[in-house]
C-alpha cells in the first residue's frame, strides 16, 4: 500500500517552471530513491512534500489523509519529517539540548538512548553543535529529524561532503531504521550509496518524472542513461 | 475648525520636516549597515547642545551649526569603531544591546557636562511670515530647506560620486561588494560620518527653538524609528516624505481630536503598519534606491 | 553543561544562605539594599526568560513591572485587599497585558520588535501619568500599606520585607527552571538558535514565545506589586522605560543571558554596586551603560560566562582529559 501519493504535481516559480505534472507513489517500509541532475526539481519536491512551499498546482495524499500537502507544522504531526541538504541542526546549544528539543517537538515518546547509540552521539552529548566535526554534525541532524517518530522520512543528500567510510555509517543508520519500519524518501547525488540502499527508484530530468522502478532496471535504462551519461557527455566535449 | 486646516497643514509640515530631518541619517545606517543605531538620537542631541555651548561662549550661531555638526561626526564615527565594528558579525541582539548602551552613555555624559534641566540658544530665526490663510515662523522654513538640502546634499553623495557608488554597493550586498575590493572601513567610516552630520545639522537647528536637554533624542529617535517603517528602511525619499506624513497626522490627531493623543498616535500608526506589514511598509527591498 | 546544572543549583543555594545569614545581624540600610538587590534579582529572572530563552530584546519590561505595582497598590489601599491576594491579581493582571503586548509586538523580529517594545513602554508611561484616579498621576500613588508581617517578624518590617522578598525570587527562579525544563522551554530555545528548524520540526513557534513572554510578565507584576507594599509609594518615574525597562537588560547581559542564574550575579552587582562606591551615586546609570557595553563587546557571555570558564581552568584538568581520550575513541 502506497504510504505517500503525489498527484499531478506542478511548480512554477516566476517563468520557470521546476517540476511538470509529477505523479508518484511511495510505499510503506521501503526506501525509495530520487535521482537526476542538477535542476531536475528533486529539492523542489521535498520542500513541497514537507510543506515548505507551496506547489502552484497538485496534491499529495499521505497515511490514509487526502488533501495535502500540508504546513510544515501540520505536515510533521502526520509523520512527513524531513532534512536539509546543508548541515541544520540548532549551533549554538549542546547535542544533548538539541536532542531533547527534538524530543518534545516530537509526540515524546522516542527512544532516546536508542538514537544515540543508533548514531554513535554518545561522546558528543556535552558538546556545543557548534564546535562538533562534520560527519557528526550530519548525523546529529538526521538525528533530529528522526527524533520526531516520523513515519516517512525525507532525506535531502544525507551523504553530502562525507568521507567513504562516514558514508557507510550513515547507510547503516539508514537502515537500522528502515529496519524498524520507517519510510525513506531518498534524494541523493552518491549513486554507489543510493543504489545499495533503494528498493525503487525515480529518476528526474528537467523537473519530469523519466523513470520509475528497480535501481538495476533505472541503470539499464537508456534514457536515463542519456540523462545522466549523454548530456554529461557532451558537457565534458564541449569543454 | 475646517479654516484652521492649512495653517494645521503647514504646521504639520513643520513638525515632519523635524521627523525627516532626524529620520534621514537614521535610514542610512541602518540601510547601508543594517545597525540600528539607537544613539541617533543622542547626535541630535549633542549637536543641540555644542551649538548651546559655542553660542554660549560667544560663537555666532551660523558658525556654531558647522562646528557643532562636525564634532557629532567625529562623536558619530566613534559610536561605530567602538561599539559596533567588533560585534559585525555577532548578530542583531548584540547590536541592538550596544546601541542601547551607547544610547544611555551619551545621555549620561550629556548630564553630567550639562546637567538634566533643559537649556535654551537664544534663537536666531525669530520673525514670523503671514498669509492671508497661514502663519509659519522663520525658522520653521529653515527646518523644512534643510531636510530638502540635507536629502539632496545625500542624494548626490550616493548617486554623483565614488563614495557613494561604493556605499550602494555595500548597501545592496556586503559580499559582492567585498569581493569587488571595496574597503568595508572606509564605506562605514563615511556612513557613519554622513549620517551624524545630518543628525548633527538637525539639533544644532532644532535646538534653537525648542528646548534642549539630555535625553530630548529619546522621542525623536523613536519617531524616527516609526518613519523607517513607513518610508522603508534606506529609503531617502521614504524618509522625506514619512517624516512629512508622520508630522501632518500628528498635528490633524493633536488638533482635531485630543492633543494628549499626539504620542500615542503615532504609536498606534506604528502598531497598525506593523500588523499589516512587520517588515515595514516596503520591507527591504528598497534599499539606497 | 554538566557544570552549568551545578551552579544553576548551588548559586542560589549560597545567595539564599548568604541572605538568610544577613537577616539577624545587619542594619536596616543593609537590610534595604539587600531587599531591593533581591527584588532585582526576581525582575532579572524574570526579564531572562524571554531575552536569554527566545532572544527578543523587550524594553517594555519596566511598564509591566509598573503594571503590577500599580495594581497591587490600588488593590491593597483603595480596596482593601489582603496583600497576598493583591500579589497574586498584580501576576494576573501583567501577565494579561504581557499577553496582549506579546501578540502584537510578536507580529515583527529584530529591532523593530525592540522599537517596538519601547514605544509600549513610553505610552505605559503616559498612561501611568494620565490614568490619575487609578494611578496618582505625576504624583504617584502614596500610603501603601505594607507586607503583612510573617510570623516571628510581626516587629521588624525591614526583615519581613527581605525574607518576603527571598521567598519570591526562589518561587520564581523555580518556576523559570521548570519553564527552561518544560517542552515549552526547549521550544523556546529553538527558536532564539533557529527559527526555520523549529518550524520544520513542527515546533510551535508563536505559542512558546507568547508562553515565554507571558511568563516573564506575570513574575514582574508579583515583584511589582512586592516593591509597591515595601515603598509605600509608587511614581511612574520608577517605571520608565530609561529605568527598570533598561536596568533589567543591563542585569540580563552582564549577568548572562539564558543562564538564570547569571541574572541574579548581574543585579546584585549592579544594585550593590552605587551602594559601596557612595560618592558614585550620580555616575550610576553611565557606569551601568558602560558595563553593558563592555560586557556585550568583550563577555558576552557574561559574568555567569566567567565563572564557567574559571571553574573550567581549575578542578576540570584530568575530567577533559578524559573526554578528549573518550573522544578521540570514539573516531
Amino acid at each position: 500500500m502506497s504510504l505517500l501519493s503525489i498527484r499531478g504535481i506542478t511548480q512554477r516559480f516566476g517563468g520557470v517552471t521546476a517540476l511538470t505534472d509529477v505523479s508518484l507513489d511511495v510505499e510503506e517500509g521501503t526506501i525509495h530513491g530520487l535521482i537526476g541532475p542538477n535542476g531536475a526539481g528533486k529539492t523542489t519536491l521535498i520542500n513541497i512534500v514537507s510543506g515548505l512551499v507551496r506547489p502552484t498546482e497538485g496534491t499529495l495524499s499521505f497515511n490514509g489523509r487526502e488533501n495535502g500537502p500540508w504546513p510544515m507544522a501540520h505536515a510533521v504531526t502526520l509523520g512527513i519529517v524531513r532534512t536539509y541538504q546543508q548541515t541544520r541542526v540548532f549551533m549554538g546549544l549542546t547535542a544533548r539540548e538539541n536532542l531533547r528539543i527534538a524530543h518534545v517537538a516530537g509526540a515524546g515518546d522516542a527512544n532516546a538512548e536508542d538514537l544515540i547509540d543508533a548514531l554513535d552521539l554518545g561522546s558528543s552529548l556535552d558538546r556545543v553543535a557548534g564546535e562538533l566535526p562534520y560527519a557528526t554534525l550530519r548525523r546529529l541532524s538526521l538525528a533530529l529529524a528522526l527524533g520526531l517518530r516520523p513515519k516517512l522520512l525525507l532525506l535531502d543528500e544525507p551523504a553530502v561532503g562525507l568521507a567513504p567510510d562516514e558514508i557507510a555509517r550513515m547507510a547503516e543508520v539508514i537502515r537500522h531504521f528502515h529496519g524498524q519500519g520507517l519510510t525513506v524518501f531518498l534524494v541523493e547525488h552518491n549513486m554507489r550509496f543510493l543504489m545499495e540502499l533503494a528498493s525503487r527508484v525515480s529518476v528526474f530530468d528537467r523537473g519530469r518524472l523519466l523513470f520509475e522502478g528497480t535501481p538495476e532496471a533505472a541503470q539499464g535504462n537508456p534514457e536515463v542513461i542519456e540523462a545522466y551519461l549523454g548530456r554529461g557527455l557532451k558537457k565534458h566535449a564541449g569543454n | 475648525m475646517i479654516e484652521l486646516l492649512p495653517q494645521q497643514l503647514v504646521n504639520g509640515l513643520a513638525l515632519g520636516s523635524s521627523y525627516a530631518l532626524i529620520a534621514l541619517g537614521l535610514t542610512l545606517v541602518f540601510g547601508v549597515l543594517q545597525i540600528p543605531n539607537f544613539p541617533h538620537g543622542e547626535l541630535y542631541m549633542l549637536g543641540a547642545s555644542f551649538t548651546y555651548v559655542l553660542v554660549g561662549y560667544g560663537v555666532n550661531f551660523w558658525l556654531a551649526v558647522p562646528i557643532a555638526s562636525l564634532g557629532v561626526v567625529l562623536v558619530g564615527i566613534l559610536l561605530d569603531q567602538v561599539g559596533y565594528r567588533r560585534i559585525d558579525r555577532g548578530g542583531n541582539l548584540s547590536l541592538m544591546i550596544a546601541a542601547l548602551a551607547m544610547s544611555t552613555v551619551l545621555q549620561q555624559v550629556a548630564t553630567l557636562l550639562w546637567g538634566a534641566e533643559p537649556h535654551t540658544t537664544r534663537t536666531p530665526f525669530t520673525g514670523i511670515l503671514r498669509t492671508p490663510y497661514f502663519s509659519i515662523g522663520i525658522y520653521q522654513i529653515v527646518i523644512f530647506a534643510a531636510a530638502l538640502l540635507c536629502w539632496l546634499f545625500v542624494w548626490l553623495v550616493l548617486h554623483r560620486s565614488r563614495l557613494g557608488l561604493a556605499i550602494r554597493a555595500m548597501a545592496q550586498n556586503r559580499t559582492a561588494a567585498l569581493l569587488m575590493g571595496i574597503e568595508l572601513t572606509w564605506v562605514r567610516i563615511a556612513t557613519f560620518a554622513i549620517g551624524a552630520l545630518i543628525g548633527g545639522i538637525a539639533g544644532s537647528l532644532l535646538g534653537a527653538a525648542f528646548p534642549i536637554y539630555p535625553t530630548m533624542g529619546l522621542n525623536p529617535v523613536l519617531k524616527a524609528f516609526v518613519i523607517l517603517v513607513i518610508g522603508g528602511v534606506g529609503n531617502l525619499w521614504g524618509a522625506i516624505v514619512g517624516g512629512f506624513l508622520l508630522g501632518i497626522l500628528e498635528i490633524l490627531v493633536a488638533g482635531y481630536i485630543s492633543s494628549q493623543l499626539q504620542d500615542i498616535g503615532t504609536f498606534a500608526i506604528l502598531v497598525v503598519v506593523l500588523i499589516i506589514r512587520p517588515n515595514g511598509l516596503f520591507g527591504r527591498a528598497e534599499v539606497l534606491r | 553543561m554538566r557544570r552549568e546544572a551545578i551552579m544553576r543549583w548551588l548559586l542560589p543555594v549560597i545567595i539564599l544562605v548568604i541572605a538568610l545569614a544577613a537577616v539577624p545581624f545587619a542594619n536596616d540600610y543593609i537590610l534595604y539594599v539587600l531587599t531591593i538587590a533581591v527584588l532585582m534579582s526576581t525582575l532579572a529572572v524574570s526579564y531572562d526568560v524571554l531575552l536569554g530563552l527566545t532572544g527578543y530584546l523587550s524594553l517594555a519590561h519596566g511598564f509591566l513591572y509598573g503594571v503590577g505595582a500599580y495594581t497591587a497598590a490600588y488593590l491593597t489601599t483603595n480596596s482593601g485587599w489582603n496583600f497576598w491576594l493583591a500579589m497574586l491579581a498584580a501576576a494576573l493582571m501583567s501577565a494579561l497585558i504581557g499577553a496582549i503586548v506579546a501578540l502584537v509586538a510578536f507580529r515583527t523580529k529584530g529591532i523593530y520588535f525592540a522599537v517596538l517594545t519601547l514605544g509600549i513602554g513610553l505610552v505605559g508611561f503616559q498612561f501611568f501619568l494620565v490614568l490619575e484616579p487609578l494611578t496618582g498621576g505625576v504624583g504617584g500613588f502614596v500610603g501603601i500599606p505594607g507586607i503583612p508581617s510573617l510570623p516571628g517578624l510581626a516587629d521588624d518590617p525591614s526583615r519581613n520585607n527581605l525574607v518576603v522578598a527571598i521567598v519570591l525570587l526562589a518561587v520564581t527562579y523555580f518556576a523559570a527552571l521548570v519553564f527552561l525544563r518544560s517542552s515549552i522551554g526547549a521550544a523556546c530555545l529553538a527558536v532564539r538558535e533557529d527559527v526555520t528548524l523549529a518550524q520544520s520540526l513542527g515546533i510551535r513557534v508563536g505559542t512558546a514565545r507568547l508562553a515565554a513572554f507571558t511568563f516573564s510578565s506575570a513574575f514582574a507584576g508579583a515583584a511589582g506589586a512586592v516593591f509597591a507594599a515595601i515603598s509605600n509609594f509608587v511614581g511612574p518615574d520608577d517605571f520608565s522605560v530609561m529605568a527598570t525597562g533598561f536596568q533589567v537588560v543591563v542585569f540580563v547581559v552582564i549577568g548572562g543571558m539564558g543562564t538564570l542564574w547569571g541574572p541574579i550575579l548581574g543585579a546584585f552587582l549592579v544594585v550593590c554596586l552605587p551602594e559601596v562606591l557612595r560618592g558614585a551615586a550620580t555616575y550610576s546609570v553611565a557606569i551601568y551603560g558602560i558595563l553593558l557595553l563592555f560586557f556585550i563587546l568583550f563577555a558576552p557571555k557574561g559574568i555567569a560566562g566567567a565563572v564557567l570558564a574559571l571553574r573550567r581552568l581549575l578542578p576540570a584538568r584530568p575530567a577533559s582529559v578524559t573526554q578528549t581520550a573518550r573522544h578521540s575513541e570514539a573516531r
